[in-house]
């Protein structure tokens, strides 16, 4: 059993403390892009860690504590999202999820943030697990229920309809 | 040529800093998990009290309704009690956690005068393991 996991499913505060610090800035970053904003990935942070804390025995058959925890971020992402009755295609990248120290920064995040906004939704997924979620395919593939195969593809065609971001950056 | 594009959108959308999780929030999140962890010590500091409450008071109900059963394990009558035993744990367990459960499964024993063997405590550990992970899927990160 991995080490982590195995404090976990016992009960052991500290470990809650480190595995919320080692994923805690991706899992933020992840949520904010997929949610649309800070706040509401602060809500679904909290919930998410309650949800590891309620079924901390499951931990027992986990390989990736970091992994499971994105799992159960996400599900509890679509449960806030199907809460609020957000249409599921209409969220837009807030410039806020990048942070910025000068005015020309500013203006590269915004442009990322509006050219992730215009990606196919369910493609977009696949570029915050990867990106900002730092998750490797094979993870991405377990946590979604999708091929691997089919979730390099996505991610790619993604990753494509951002080439008019760049070049505008270049220039 | 296609694929060096799409490395180089890949390089300059990662190098983007992004804004890290504010403070207050990892406060949140930690205080949240110690309530909810305490709050499961709690429960299950309660069953274990509900546990030994039940096996006294079984105990005291085969005392009084059988007296004359002492401690010979009848071959018939030891399978039906292990059974119930083993059933009764079953139910702590689903209310507690494995430890409990087979210490619950001891002191009845102990209590209705059946001596476990060490088979019959393997088979009671068994199924009471069998019931805390049944219906768990294996996760894998």
């Amino acid at each position: 059993m991995h080490p982590l996991a195995a404090r976990l499913a016992r009960g052991d505060e500290a470990a809650f403390a480190e595995l919320y610090d080692e994923c805690a800035d991706r899992l933020f970053a992840y949520l904010t892009a997929k949610l649309g904003s800070r706040d509401r990935a602060a809500d679904v942070v909290q919930e998410t860690f309650l949800r590891v804390a309620t079924g901390r025995r499951l931990f027992r058959n986990v390989d990736n504590p970091v992994a499971y925890v994105f799992q159960i971020a996400r599900n509890e992402a679509i449960r806030f999202t199907a809460r609020e009755r957000r249409g599921a295609n209409v969220v837009v990248v807030p410039a806020e999820l990048f942070a910025v120290e000068n005015p020309f920064n500013q203006e590269m995040a915004e442009l990322a943030a509006a050219a992730l906004s215009r990606i196919d939704r369910e493609d977009r997924e696949f570029v915050e697990l990867r990106i900002f979620a730092g998750l490797t395919f094979r993870e991405i593939s377990e946590l979604t229920a999708i091929p691997q195969a089919t979730v390099a593809t996505r991610y790619r065609r993604a990753i494509q309809q951002l080439r008019p971001w760049l070049e505008k950056q270049i220039s | 040529m296609e694929e060096q594009h799409d490395e180089t959108v890949e390089r300059h959308l990662a190098a983007l800093p992004l804004t890290p999780a504010p403070q207050d929030l990892r406060t949140a999140v930690l205080s949240g998990v110690r309530r909810q962890l305490k709050s499961q010590r709690w429960e299950r500091t309660l069953a274990r009290a509900a546990v030994a409450l039940i096996v006294v008071g079984v105990g005291l109900n085969a005392a009084l309704l059988a007296p004359g059963s002492g401690t010979r394990k009848d071959r018939g009558d030891g399978q039906l009690k292990i059974e119930t035993i083993t059933q009764a744990a079953v139910v702590i367990a689903r209310s507690s956690d494995p430890q409990t459960a087979t210490q619950f499964a001891r002191r009845l024993a102990l209590l209705n005068g059946v001596r476990l063997s060490h088979d019959d405590e393997a088979g009671i550990e068994l199924r009471i393991n069998e019931q805390v992970s049944n219906g768990v899927p294996k996760r894998r990160g």
